[in-house]
């Protein structure tokens, strides 16, 4: 039976409706809007406004730059660690506890522990690679694990040497599995490094700074802490997407 | 031998002062300017209005998280940060001595004009934030338990404005008569024209003032200047006299505040003092009500035995001061 499936824009288009209604359904049954929940045209106004000043791209550069930080340390680790796993069974049970830690761990404990070990401005970059690593780690051991073992036995029946095998069937075959790994992480990263700057509570540049200070000056007008949100949100779609098109070139290439 | 000692006094402080980046063009001695400050942001930032444009100086809007960063392993020089929190750091080992206190008290108990016979009576809805802390002690050292039935505890001081603006308190959904609210938020708060409580609410006592009375005259201490053991004592005097001529210079003239942290924008402004410029002109043009000075702790040492006995703490040992 074929699947019922509506066209994509469409569904995307229904997507963004329905968030709208239930936004402005919460909205309007609050008395007090602007302290509250703000409707969402206040909040695209304000968004706006905020856009319009130099202050605001300064904090997306810095957020954004954290994250990039954060996420290269991250995937150049998760990359050669798990290869190392992937390849070395011994490695692979040895990393297990640490992932496991790694994964279960509070997230806000993590953010204290590093204030103190890394200072505040450097704590935000280590959460980003703790929460992210245990992602794309597994996506390449995954990817690695997956191989079908009789093309490897065929390779080194050919004479492949261990570089070769890495070259030629183990990266090609665990880029999908990187590109998922990442595309999930990525976006976790972005609400990741956003939240770790509120907690270490520091307040030079950052989108988590931004929100903060926003809290602080006027406690009664939530209007901007939504509309940086908003920002953020738009701000980790555009990075997904760049990533999806970066991905579908990279496909065309192959 | 004397006149040769001075002269080495005089030349080693000429050679630290042309250490300093943003002061070496002047001959006036200082202190390096790579030390590194963190204050809280709010009331005890606009000392260091000077600073806006300082790599080295940093505010952070959680306190606990300044406390966190007093240890041997920290790079900051300076930590500002609430005197009892600073002094329980220090009786735990942190390599930090107290210098001086140079916030004396921001309360405020503010009225939301509710309350239709305008006195603080039992039964009245008082909303105080931190529960256990500061706010919540000095309260009861006030005026005792008798209110206790009608107290409502919020998080922080910007949970108290939402009370205080709204009339409300919205996680209970009670109607509020009072709340214990401080600088310069306090100030915002009555002057913002969109709060449902605009032109009603206003401040109902002063708390410095209820505690100087309650005290015998003491002062409230607040935030203090805590210094690195580690730093050079010539350099570490040089950055307090450098730091009180500031605060004094700025309380007789607030325009040098707003001067300052106008080397900012609006929004870095808000973000890294936590309030403009504009505000802390007003706040502390208008009566000092963020209770800005500069009071050598050696010399205020019975104050600040008085104010943390509320917490329950011990005297202070001599050894924990700047001499």
């Amino acid at each position: 039976m074929r699947k019922f499936s509506l066209n994509k824009y469409l569904e995307a288009i229904t997507g963004i409706v329905l968030v709208l209604v239930i936004w402005l359904a919460i909205s309007f049954s609050i008395d007090e809007r602007t302290m509250v929940f703000p409707d969402p045209w206040k909040t695209v106004e304000e968004s706006f406004r905020l856009l319009g000043t130099s202050y605001t791209w300064s904090c997306i550069g810095f957020t954004l730059l954290r994250v990039v930080i954060g996420f290269a340390i991250s995937f150049a680790l998760a990359l050669v660690l798990g290869i190392l796993a992937g390849n070395i069974s011994f490695i692979r049970g040895a990393f297990k506890p640490i992932l496991s830690v790694l994964k279960s761990i509070p997230t806000a404990a993590l953010v204290f522990m590093f204030l103190v070990l890394v200072g505040a401005r450097r704590a935000p970059v280590m959460m980003v690679v703790l929460i992210s690593f245990p992602i794309l780690y597994e996506a390449v051991v995954t990817g690695i694990q997956n191989i079908d073992e009789s093309v490897m036995m065929a390779a080194r029946v050919d004479g492949a040497s261990g570089i070769k095998l890495l070259g030629n069937i183990e990266l090609p075959n665990i880029g999908s599995y990187l590109a998922v790994g990442v595309a999930s992480s990525l976006g976790l990263s972005f609400k990741i490094e956003i939240m770790a700057e509120i907690l270490t509570g520091d307040t030079k540049n950052g989108l988590g700074s931004a929100i903060l200070a926003a809290q602080r000056n006027d406690p009664t007008n939530m209007v901007p802490i939504f509309a940086y949100s908003l920002i953020a949100i738009l701000m980790s779609a555009l990075v997904s997407f760049s990533l999806l098109l970066f991905k579908k070139y990279v496909l065309r290439l192959k | 031998m004397k006149k040769q000692i001075v002269l080495l006094t005089i030349l080693s402080s000429m050679l630290v002062g042309c250490g300093g980046g943003s002061n070496s063009e002047s001959s006036t001695p200082s202190y390096p300017s790579s030390w590194n400050i963190v204050t809280p942001t709010g009331a005890p930032a606009i000392a260091f209005y000077n600073h806006a444009k300082n790599p080295h100086f940093t505010t952070n809007s959680t306190p606990s998280n300044i406390v966190a960063m007093m240890n041997s392993q920290s790079d900051k020089e300076v930590v500002v940060i609430d005197t009892v929190s600073g002094i329980k750091a220090i009786n735990k080992g942190a390599p930090y001595k107290l210098a001086s206190t140079i916030t004396l008290g921001n309360f405020y108990i503010a009225a939301t004009g509710n309350d239709d016979d305008g006195v603080m009576n039992e039964g009245d809805t008082i909303v105080l934030f931190g529960q256990n802390q500061t706010p919540d002690l000095i309260f009861h050292y006030l005026y005792g338990d008798k209110f206790d039935a009608s107290i409502e505890y919020v998080t922080a001081v910007s949970n108290a404005a939402q009370c205080l603006a709204s009339g409300k308190n919205i996680i209970t959904s009670s109607t509020v008569d009072y709340v214990f609210v401080a600088q310069p938020v306090l100030f915002a708060t009555l002057n913002n024209q969109s709060a449902p409580t605009y032109g009603k609410s206003s401040v109902y006592a002063d708390v410095q003032e209820l505690y100087k009375e309650k005290s015998g005259g003491k002062s409230m201490i607040q935030a203090s200047v805590f210094v690195k053991d580690s730093v050079n004592e010539t350099e570490r005097g040089l950055f307090l006299d450098k730091l009180k001529s500031d605060i004094e210079n700025g309380i007789a003239n607030p325009d040098l505040i707003k001067a300052g942290m106008d080397e900012l924008s609006e929004e870095e402004q808000s973000s890294i003092y936590g309030i403009k410029s504009t505000v802390a002109k007003a706040v502390v043009g208008n009566g000092n009500t963020v209770g800005l000075g500069y009071v050598k702790a050696k010399e205020n040492k019975a104050a600040i035995d008085a104010f943390i006995s509320l917490f329950g703490m011990e005297p202070t040992n001599e050894e924990i001061f700047v001499k």
